[in-house]
């Protein structure tokens, strides 16, 4: 871990792993012992590796797995959930989304929006809504390093000021949300793969179908380019907009919210973009038409 | 008899008898940042060699998504 000017063995690493994810959890102060957490997994390594760290910590972590209807890879991932629930002797809550509104395939379909958009759409909605129906204090996600970095250098090239007021590995609670936390935003991809791996635990390797071309993927080789040129950058390059940056947008940035007239939960507008979807499938339907025909 | 090696859930054949374990990633265009080779059930060091009837698997950590 040149980046840490670390060396360790095996049992080192693990220690290490463990100490670090309870000191971003204390410095960013995300959560303690007597919140209830619901972790969104995915079925692959960084969620399945957090929740597996949460609980070795001590805290009360529940896990949440939405079945996005992505054919085989759906499938695949949610055995690897239901087997790694029964192995942490854990609570998971499982929601289909093709019951609770359609598969992404289809949604993807009604929507000029490309498919991860609407992925983070429906996750976003699902996870709040079944944190707060099921009184969860804090919604935790396995977003690494990679993710936040790559996402940081994607909104800084194109400008999005207003994301820039909002990038942080804590977003409090406030009306209608739950706290949303990343206990994992300090480590690189390869060191949850490793944590993972060295625990045996069991994930999905392959990639979904729809990100395999996702922009995100570029963005982060683009950035190990630059860190194996440049040991460390990845990490200042995040930690450093978190000092430097985010404080001078952070109170510009004011969300203006309200209840959803239909589902209730937060809303740009009156009615939300995931109930404007569902009205969409509904006349589908009713027209009787296929959306991916 | 080629390297026999696991990616992704599908085996992929290396025309080679021996190779260092960053040079087999960058043959399949991989990272060491970004990537993980496990020799027989070990995670192995970059500097490390896998050779012909090793279990190889490698894991690509990169992911895309929202």
């Amino acid at each position: 871990m040149p980046q840490h000017r670390l060396a360790l063995c095996r049992e080192d690493f693990l220690s290490w792993f463990e100490r670090y994810t309870e000191r971003t959890i204390k410095e960013f102060r995300m959560f303690t012992r007597e919140d209830r957490i619901l972790v969104a997994i995915s079925g692959g390594k960084d969620s399945l590796a957090l929740w597996h760290v949460l609980r070795k910590l001590g805290y009360s972590a529940d896990g949440f797995y939405l079945h996005l209807g992505i054919g085989e890879y759906s499938e695949r991932s949610r055995e690897k959930v239901e087997k790694f629930a029964q192995k942490l002797g854990a609570k998971a809550i499982i929601l289909d989304l093709r019951e609770e509104l359609a598969g992404i395939p289809e949604l993807k379909d009604l929507t000029s929006r490309e498919a991860c958009s609407v992925c983070g759409l429906v996750k976003r909605y699902n996870f709040n809504k079944v944190a707060r129906e099921q009184d969860y204090s804090v919604v935790a996600t396995g977003h690494n390093l990679d993710d936040e970095a790559s996402s940081l250098l994607a909104n800084v090239i194109n400008w999005n000021i207003k994301y820039l007021g909002r990038k942080y590995p804590v977003l409090e609670e406030e009306e209608g949300f739950v706290r949303k936390v990343k206990p994992f935003c300090k480590f690189t991809e390869k060191e949850t793969a490793l944590y993972a791996l060295l625990n045996n635990i069991d994930f999905i390797e392959e990639e979904c179908p729809f990100s395999e071309d996702a922009s995100s993927i570029f963005y982060k080789e683009i950035l190990n380019s630059i860190e194996e040129r440049f040991p460390g950058t990845k990490l200042r390059f995040y930690l450093e907009y978190l000092r430097k940056i985010y404080p001078r947008f952070r109170e510009k940035e004011k969300r203006d919210l309200q209840p959803c007239k239909i589902c209730g939960e937060p809303s740009p507008s009156e009615v939300c973009p995931v109930c404007r979807l569902r009205e969409r499938v509904v006349n589908l339907k009713g027209t009787g038409r296929s959306s991916t025909g | 008899m080629p390297l026999k090696v696991l990616y992704r859930g599908k085996e992929i054949e290396i025309p080679e008898k021996k190779l260092k374990a960053k040079e087999l990633l960058k043959r399949l265009g991989l990272s060491p940042l970004s990537s993980l080779v496990v020799k027989n059930g070990e995670v192995i060091s970059e500097e490390d060699y896998v050779e012909e009837g090793d279990n190889i698997r490698v894991i690509n950590a990169i992911s895309g998504g929202a």
